[in-house]
């Protein structure tokens, strides 16, 4: 085997150890209690600037105009913050990357919380739009974030 | 990190994720205790336990948001409130013996709390002690509130699946089922207190709230057109000279 592909099949082994690694860490009861409820004081927060009477909030369930969306792992991002973090680790985890990393993992937090309000908001105002926002927009926007942090990563790597 | 260590870590921590046990989640979901009942044994094999105008109580809800019910048997308020607590006494010996029953707990407008009791009795010095599990506890709901003479009346709903199960009940008072003389002997009006606390499980979240909107950032699918993409841009840039 060629020496190059030998340090890319590395790589890609760095990548998948270290997704799996991570992914089981944020996973933790501990880590996964403490983000969602990050997420459910966060939507608190931005609910108190409404009519009290139009929204309830029952464990992790946020009732808006009677719609229920429920807050579960996977809408904490965890599973976004594992795929960059295991990504830039196994890329080129030097002092300086991990900055530009710890940027990223920030906005994408940043993002998730833009994307509960804005989802919360339709919920107020515009209910037919919660299928095209959670379903079109929402996941292309973190899908082309996430492959944009990818490539600046790399670029910045060189 | 050496090729073959990291080919041999991956395979660790995937064994070591498929052979992760399921983690059952019980809640605490009401605690209960009765001090100063009146207790009582038939001479045969029948304990009971029933609240007396000095008996106090207190009923909380443990699970979010809390509160706590508390009953004062001397108040003109009591109303309906009671608690009954019924156990068969069986293979008695001057230390211990096996029981089963009911516990009922009323508020002061018809809710309820109920359940069956399993357990053994110990005597511990002079002291009769029961420990047990309740089964089959269910909460009924009259009015949806758990209301005692003062305190803050709590929700008696709860997301957990009912039957509730796996808890625990001690009961103590001083004395035995049987005299000096190692004789199965009747009592009447023994000062008892009874603790006990209600846990529950909560349902699969799929079977929780199937009309829920939840809000996962992606689809499994694109996740993993995700993972695939970035391996990818890392496969062919990865190594290359600037």
């Amino acid at each position: 085997m060629e020496e190059s592909h030998k340090k890319k099949l590395f790589f890609l082994l760095k990548f998948i150890l270290l997704f799996i690694i991570i992914t089981f860490l944020l996973s933790l009861p501990m880590i996964e209690n403490f983000l969602i409820n990050f997420f459910i004081t966060l939507s608190k927060v931005f609910l108190s600037f409404f009519h009290e009477a139009s929204w309830e909030i029952i464990n992790n369930k946020v009732y808006i105009n009677s719609i229920p969306f429920i807050i579960v792992k996977e809408c904490t991002g965890i599973s976004m913050y594992a795929l960059i973090t295991s990504f830039a680790l196994a890329y080129n985890p030097s002092k300086k990357n991990l900055k530009y990393l710890a940027i990223a993992v920030l906005l994408l937090v940043a993002l998730n919380t833009l994307r509960i309000i804005t989802l919360f908001t339709a919920g107020f105002y515009f209910q037919e739009y919660i299928t095209t926002l959670h379903n079109l927009l929402w996941p292309s926007t973190f899908f082309f974030f996430t492959l944009l942090t990818g490539y600046y990563y790399i670029k910045i790597s060189k | 990190m050496k090729e073959g260590g990291v080919v041999k870590l991956s395979l660790f921590f995937i064994v070591l994720l498929s052979l992760m046990p399921f983690a059952l989640a019980l809640d605490d979901l009401v605690s209960f205790t009765y001090s100063d009942t009146s207790g009582n044994f038939n001479g045969v094999d029948s304990f009971s336990a029933l609240n007396k105008t000095i008996t106090e109580g207190d009923v909380s809800r443990l699970y979010a948001p809390g509160d706590s019910a508390v009953f004062n048997f001397a108040s003109p308020n009591i109303s309906s409130a009671n608690v009954e607590l019924l156990i068969s006494v069986e293979d008695i010996t001057p230390w211990n013996a096996t029981g089963s029953g009911t516990i009922t707990l009323l508020d002061i407008d018809g809710d309820s709390i109920e359940a069956n009791v399993n357990g053994i009795w110990v005597r511990i010095g002079q002291s009769a002690n029961f420990v047990g599990l309740l089964e089959n506890a269910q909460l009924s709901s009259g009015d949806g509130t758990f209301d005692g003479t003062s305190g803050s009346p709590f929700s008696t709903t709860f997301p957990h699946e009912t039957p509730f199960m796996g808890n625990i009940l001690t009961l103590t008072f001083q004395g035995w089922f049987t005299n000096s003389s190692d004789n199965i002997a009747p009592f009447n009006d023994k000062t008892t207190l009874i603790n006990g606390v209600v846990t529950g499980e909560l349902p699969d979240e799929e079977e929780e709230c199937e009309d829920c909107v939840k809000v996962p950032i992606m689809s499994p699918v694109l996740y993993l057109l995700l993972i695939a993409s970035l391996a990818l841009m890392g496969w062919y840039s990865y190594g290359r000279k600037p």
